[in-house]
C-alpha cells in the first residue's frame, strides 16, 4: 500500500490548510526531508517536507484546495512497492475511471490564426472571449482584446495566497459582524513626553527600540485587562472573555496585512513587550511567521498615525470583538492630540460598555501616571 | 481579342501542335470522320489524313497501350478516351506501364503521351458516363494531371502537355466544351504547375477545379454584393501542383474552401486541406477549412438528383457565408 500523506497540523489551532504549491509532480521521486509542498494557513506559507522517500504516486489535493487536518493530500509509493505497482497498472487505471472527474481546466477553442497572434502578443487565450459560430476565439477577438488592453493597462493580480486569505477574512468579518465605531480624541502631550523620556532608557535596559505603537500597546493592555468584556472572542454561541491579554498588532508587510499576536502580553513589562513587538513585526515583514504567531488574539491594535491618518474605522479581526485604530498626533489649542477609534462587535457588547472602555483608555493615555493606580 | 469555345481552343491546340511537330498524332474512337463524340477533332482528318488522325477499335487498353508504345518509340501521341469513365479499361497500360517506364529504366526511356478525356456530370448520361475520377491519377506517381477550366487555359495547357516528355492525363469538362472565352490568335503556352488566381479577394480563398471554377466565380459575384470578397484560385494542373500560390492566398485571406465535382471521400479536396494544414498557412487560418464536393454516390440519371449530387452555385455561396460569419 502506498504511504498516505495527510494535511499536517502545523499549529495548535490549525483546523485546515490550503495547498499553496506542489514542488513535485506526480511520478517524480521524493526523498524524506525534501520539501514537497507549501501549505497556507492563516496567511502563513509553510514548507512541508516529504515524510518518507518514494515516488509521488498521486496528488489528492490540488493547488488552491482547502483540506482539513489529517485528511489525505497525496499518495507516496514506497521503494519496495515500485515493482509491484508496475504489474497492477490495469486495475489501477480502471479505478481512476470510476472516480468522479475533478474539474479540469477546459481547453480553449481558438483558430490557429487567433492562437498565433495571441502567442506573439503574449496573451492568455483563457482571458479572451470568443465570437465564432462555435464559440471559438478568432483573430478579430484577439485583436480586439489587444486594443482594449492598450486602452486601459491592467495589471492582473490573481486573488491567491495571502491576498486570498485576507480577502476571505475581511469579507467574512465585514459582512457577518455588526460593526460600530466610536471615535474620541485624547490629549497626548504627556504621553509623547513620556515616550521621549523612556526611549533611551528602554534602549539601554532592554536593548530594544521603543516604538510609539509599543508604548500605546503597553497602556492599552493595562486597560484591557480591566475590561474583559471587550478583551474577548465571540465563537459560536458563546462570548469568551479573557483576563489574559493576547494582543494582535496590525503590520503592513510586502505580502499584505498580517496581525501577529503577542501572547500573555499582560504579564510583560514595557521592555519585554517592546522587544516582543519588535521581533514579531520584523518576522512579519520577512515572511517568517508561523501559524501560531497569528492565532489566539483577544484584541487588536492598528496604528496608522505614521501615515498621517487622522482617524479611520478599523475592521474587527474575527472572532475578536474589538479593535483599536490609532491616528496621528496633531497639535492645536496648545496641546498634542491623538485620535482613537474603537470598532466593536455589537453582538458581543453594547455602546455603553464600549464607550466606558474607550473613556478609560483615553484617561490613561492623557495622564499615563494613572496606570500605576 | 476574339472569343472561341473551349472545344475550339482544344482543337486549335491540337492543330497547331500537329503542324509544328510531325511526331504528334491523334488516336481514339471515332475521332476521324465523325470528329469525336463531342466534336473536338472535327475537320482534322481532312487536313492531316488518316495516318495522323487514327480511328481505333473500341478498346481503351489498345488505345493507351499503342500510344504508350508509340511514345516510347519517339512519337508524341495524343489519345482520346471518349468518356473518362472508360479509362478504367486502359488503367493497366496507363498506371502500370506509362507511369512507371521512365522511372524503371532510370530515365533512359520517356513517355511523351497525352490522354485527353472528358469528365463530369450534367448531361444526363448517368452513373457510367458522368464521373470525375481525376484524383485516381493524382494518386499515381509518374502521371501529370491537367484540368483546365476555360478556353484560354485549355489551349495553353494542352500545348504544354503535348510538349511534355511525361504521360499527362488531360481532363476536359463536357459542360465546358461549348462555353466561350477570350483566346488570343497568336501562339502562347501555359506551363504545367502554375495556378491562376481567377478573382482577387481578401475574405476567403476558394480553391476550385474544372467546372467548379466558373461556379465559384458566380458564387463570388453573388457574395461580393454582401461585402464578402472571395479569392478564387484555380490550380489548373493538379500534378504538378502550384502549392505556393494556394498557400499564399490562404495566408492572405485566413480562410479556405475547396470545391470540386469529384466525390468528397478520397477526393482532391483532402489533398488541399492536408497541404494547407502542413504549411505556414495553418497559422493564418481563422476558420476551419471546408470542402464542397460531390456526394459519395454514383451520379443519378434523374436530372434533379444529378444536379443535387454535385456542388452548385448556391452550395458554394452557403458554405462561404457560414465560414465568414
Amino acid at each position: 500500500m502506498p504511504f498516505v500523506m495527510t494535511m499536517p497540523k502545523l499549529g495548535m489551532t490549525m483546523e485546515e490548510g490550503t495547498i499553496h504549491k506542489w514542488w513535485k509532480n506526480v511520478g517524480e521521486e521524493v526523498r524524506q526531508g525534501e520539501i514537497l509542498l507549501e501549505i497556507l494557513t492563516d496567511k502563513v506559507n509553510m514548507e512541508v517536507e516529504a515524510p518518507v522517500s518514494g515516488i509521488l504516486k498521486e496528488i489528492k489535493a490540488q493547488e488552491g484546495e482547502v483540506v482539513k487536518v489529517e485528511e489525505p493530500i497525496a499518495l507516496i509509493l514506497l521503494p519496495d512497492e515500485k515493482q509491484e505497482e508496475a504489474f497492477n497498472l490495469e486495475p489501477q487505471k480502471a479505478k481512476e475511471e470510476i472516480e468522479p472527474q475533478k474539474v479540469k481546466e477546459e481547453k480553449v477553442k481558438a483558430t490557429p490564426a487567433a492562437r498565433y497572434i495571441a502567442q506573439q502578443a503574449g496573451i492568455d487565450l483563457r482571458e479572451v472571449q470568443g465570437s465564432g459560430p462555435a464559440g471559438e476565439i478568432r483573430k478579430k477577438d484577439v485583436e480586439d482584446f489587444i486594443s482594449d488592453r492598450g486602452a486601459m493597462e491592467v495589471d492582473l493580480v490573481p486573488l491567491t495566497g495571502v491576498r486570498k486569505v485576507i480577502a476571505d477574512k475581511m469579507l467574512a468579518s465585514y459582512t457577518s459582524i455588526p460593526h460600530v465605531t466610536l471615535v474620541t480624541e485624547a490629549k497626548a502631550s504627556e504621553l509623547v513626553n513620556l515616550w521621549i523620556k523612556l526611549k533611551p532608557i528602554v534602549e539601554q535596559i532592554a536593548s530594544t527600540k521603543l516604538s510609539f505603537t509599543s508604548l500605546l500597546a503597553y497602556f492599552l493592555i493595562k486597560v484591557l485587562s480591566k475590561y474583559p468584556y471587550i478583551n474577548a472572542r465571540l465563537e459560536g454561541d458563546s462570548i469568551k472573555r479573557y483576563k489574559e491579554v493576547n494582543l494582535g498588532i496590525a503590520v503592513d508587510t510586502p505580502e499584505g496585512l498580517l496581525v501577529p499576536v503577542i501572547k500573555k502580553a499582560d504579564r510583560m513589562g514595557l521592555g519585554e513587550l517592546a522587544k516582543a513587538i519588535e521581533e514579531k513585526v520584523y518576522k512579519a515583514r520577512e515572511g517568517r511567521l508561523i501559524p501560531e504567531d497569528l492565532t489566539g488574539g483577544t484584541f487588536t491594535l492598528s496604528n496608522l498615525g505614521m501615515f498621517d491618518i487622522d482617524f479611520f474605522t478599523p475592521i474587527i479581526n474575527k472572532p475578536e470583538v474589538g479593535i483599536l485604530g490609532v491616528g496621528r498626533i496633531r497639535e492645536f489649542s496648545g496641546q498634542k492630540w491623538l485620535t482613537l477609534s474603537l470598532s466593536f462587535d455589537h453582538r458581543a457588547l453594547d455602546g455603553g460598555p464600549a464607550a466606558r472602555f474607550l473613556k478609560a483608555l483615553k484617561e490613561v493615555l492623557e495622564d499615563p501616571i494613572k496606570v500605576i493606580i | 481579342m476574339r472569343e472561341i469555345t473551349y472545344k475550339e481552343a482544344i482543337r486549335e491546340a491540337l492543330r497547331e501542335e500537329l503542324l509544328r511537330d510531325e511526331r504528334v498524332f491523334l488516336l481514339g474512337e471515332d475521332i476521324g470522320v465523325y470528329g469525336g463524340a463531342f466534336g473536338v477533332t472535327l475537320g482534322l482528318v481532312e487536313e492531316f489524313g488518316e495516318e495522323r488522325i487514327k480511328d481505333t477499335p473500341i478498346s481503351e487498353a489498345a488505345i493507351i497501350g499503342a500510344a504508350t508504345g508509340a511514345a516510347l518509340m519517339g512519337m508524341r501521341p495524343v489519345a482520346e478516351i471518349m468518356f473518362s469513365d472508360f479509362i478504367t479499361l486502359g488503367m493497366d497500360q496507363l498506371v502500370n506501364q506509362a507511369a512507371k517506364i521512365r522511372y524503371m529504366f532510370g530515365g533512359k526511356a520517356k513517355v511523351p503521351l497525352v490522354v485527353r478525356t472528358p469528365l463530369g456530370s450534367g448531361t444526363g448520361a448517368a452513373a457510367q458516363h458522368s464521373q470525375s475520377l481525376e484524383n485516381w491519377f493524382v494518386h499515381v506517381p509518374g502521371l501529370k494531371v491537367v484540368m483546365p477550366s476555360n478556353a484560354y487555359d485549355a489551349k495553353g495547357l494542352l500545348k504544354s502537355a503535348i510538349r511534355d516528355d511525361n504521360p499527362v492525363v488531360f481532363f476536359e469538362h463536357k459542360l465546358l466544351y461549348n462555353t466561350k472565352g477570350l483566346v488570343p490568335e497568336e501562339e502562347y503556352l501555359i506551363p504545367l504547375g502554375q495556378a491562376d488566381i481567377k478573382r482577387q479577394g481578401k475574405h476567403i480563398t476558394i480553391i476550385a477545379t474544372g467546372i467548379m471554377v466558373s461556379r465559384s466565380l458566380e458564387a463570388a459575384h453573388i457574395l461580393s454584393k454582401e461585402g464578402v470578397e472571395v479569392e478564387v484560385v484555380d490550380p489548373r494542373t493538379l500534378v504538378p501542383l502550384d502549392k505556393e500560390t494556394i498557400i499564399n492566398s490562404v495566408k492572405k485571406t485566413g480562410r479556405a474552401l475547396v470545391v470540386h465535382e469529384g466525390c468528397q471521400r478520397g477526393g482532391f479536396g483532402g489533398e488541399i486541406v492536408g497541404l494547407l494544414c502542413e504549411s505556414e498557412a495553418f497559422y493564418y487560418l481563422d476558420a476551419p477549412i471546408w470542402r464542397v464536393a460531390g456526394k459519395n454516390i454514383p451520379i443519378p440519371y434523374n436530372r434533379r438528383l444529378e444536379s443535387a449530387a454535385v456542388p452548385q452555385v448556391q452550395d458554394i455561396v452557403a458554405a462561404v457565408r457560414r465560414l465568414v460569419a
